[in-house]
């Protein structure tokens, strides 16, 4: 109703997770994120790597284009190779990794029957992210670029990259004592999922980004998954040893 | 969160958490106690389930073997948001897969954001979502395109997030309360939502 301004929050968990992180204050349990029923299973074999190289962050690129235009005005959207032609980045971002390119479009469906009754094209998402040698950036903060583009201009843009320089090897767990931290539950990244079953496909190091005003990106263990519909699942677990 | 609504004006209905949370918070009545149906905004974090009889949101005491029951599925929303609410934002995993089923909850509420895929705990999501749609003044529709992209850009998995709208004018056009235009309610109501969805991660 017109005039009220009411908020209501419900923080709901099936299994012990919680807002930690927000409301810590609280003394809140360490959220339960892959389901005390969950069964994880290793579908891979596991990297041998044992050193890694440190990188110190001796910058940081902010860059936000606000939206220039509201999409009902949309009348026109480049193909996605136009589109990433209209961006223009490949040259200018060493590691830059094009990881999504998408037409969006805007649909009317009808509730009663299902059917999508009209469709209109509006922009084409691009994300690109990055790769220090091979080895993605990875979490919240990542470096990357998205962009929103329509009508054969930019609509929106948001970039973050860092400058870096290499720092030295650091020693790190190695993946088996990684994928039994992920099995305690002892974990960066937090999926809200939960399964009866984790499948895990993939192991590989990445660099991981917490925050934008970090000094050196933790190296961690991704562990690609997939549950019992399918999905595929990111669970990283920290590298250092501890 | 609470923070960025509380200055700009907002002030709280209702907070529970774990044990705390029931069904008819959901607003799965129409009359006496209707839950996220009494405020304008609904925040929503906890796990979200797809299976192949249907989506649902899980309770605290929630089992897939021991408390199938202990669930908020569409099905108890259908037609149900026809009070006070405008937006309801679901920070779960997986329910908006099923837009027919939760489009039919939206009979005067203007809109769901969420998403289709697994999602990850947060604490950056709202705030880009709260500082794009109060501090910088942006319709809806682009403050969330903007938090769910910058969170979850980084991610390797695919994520996709989806927003709901009851007509295409709220979709446009809505902004928070305070920041300039909100749409009416749509009266009367029909069987049609508005929806896109786009993928905020790496994968593609």
């Amino acid at each position: 109703m017109v005039g009220l301004r009411l908020i209501a929050l419900i923080l709901t968990v099936a299994i012990g997770t919680t807002l930690h992180a927000w409301f810590s204050n609280l003394n809140e349990p360490i959220p339960a994120p892959l389901g005390s029923e969950a069964e994880i299973t290793l579908k891979t074999e596991l990297p041998k790597i044992k050193v890694a190289t440190v990188y110190r962050i001796t910058d940081v690129e902010r860059t936000l284009i606000p939206p220039k235009k509201n999409l009902k005005e949309v009348k026109y959207v480049p193909s996605e190779s136009e589109a990433i032609k209209i961006l223009s980045l490949s040259d200018q971002y060493d590691g830059l990794v094009l990881k999504s390119v998408q037409t969006i479009t805007t649909k009317v469906m009808n509730t009663e029957t299902g059917e999508v009754v009209r469709e209109k094209p509006e922009f084409v998402s691009i994300i690109y992210g990055r790769e220090i040698n091979g080895i993605p950036v990875i979490g919240p903060a990542a470096d990357g670029i998205v962009a929103a583009v329509a009508e054969n201009e930019i609509i929106y843009i948001s970039k973050l990259w860092r400058e870096i320089k290499e720092a030295g090897k650091k020693q790190i767990i190695s993946a088996e004592t990684a994928f039994t931290k992920l099995k305690k539950e002892e974990l960066l990244s937090r999926p809200l999922y939960t399964g009866t079953k984790l499948e895990v496909r993939e192991v590989k190091l990445a660099y991981y980004a917490g925050s934008e005003n970090q000094k050196y990106y933790k190296i961690v263990w991704l562990f690609k998954c997939v549950d019992n519909n399918g999905n595929w699942v990111d669970v990283i677990v920290d590298a250092s040893p501890s | 969160m609470e923070n960025w609504l509380q200055n700009a004006g907002w002030s709280r209905e209702f907070r529970h958490a774990d044990a705390e949370v029931k069904k008819v918070d959901f607003g799965t009545q129409n009359s006496g106690y209707e839950g996220l149906d009494e405020a304008d905004f609904h925040f929503h974090f906890g796990h979200g389930y797809k299976f192949v009889t249907g989506t649902w949101l899980a309770l605290w005491n929630y089992s897939f073997c021991f408390n199938p029951g202990a669930i908020v599925s569409p099905g108890d929303l259908k037609k149900k948001w026809d009070f006070n609410n405008e937006w309801v934002f679901l920070h779960s995993c997986n329910v908006l897969s099923d837009v027919r089923a939760w489009g039919k909850a939206l009979k005067y509420t203007h809109m769901i954001m969420g998403f289709s895929t697994t999602t990850y705990t947060s604490t950056d999501l709202l705030e880009r979502f709260f500082k794009a749609a109060i501090e910088w003044d942006w319709d809806l529709y682009w403050a969330y395109y903007h938090a769910t992209t910058e969170t979850y850009k980084g991610y390797d998995s695919t994520i996709k997030a989806v927003i709901i709208a009851d007509n295409s004018n709220q979709l446009y056009n809505d902004r928070l309360w305070g920041q300039r235009n909100v749409e009416p309610d749509e009266y009367p109501d029909d069987n049609e939502v508005v929806y896109r969805e786009w993928v905020c991660s790496g994968g593609g």
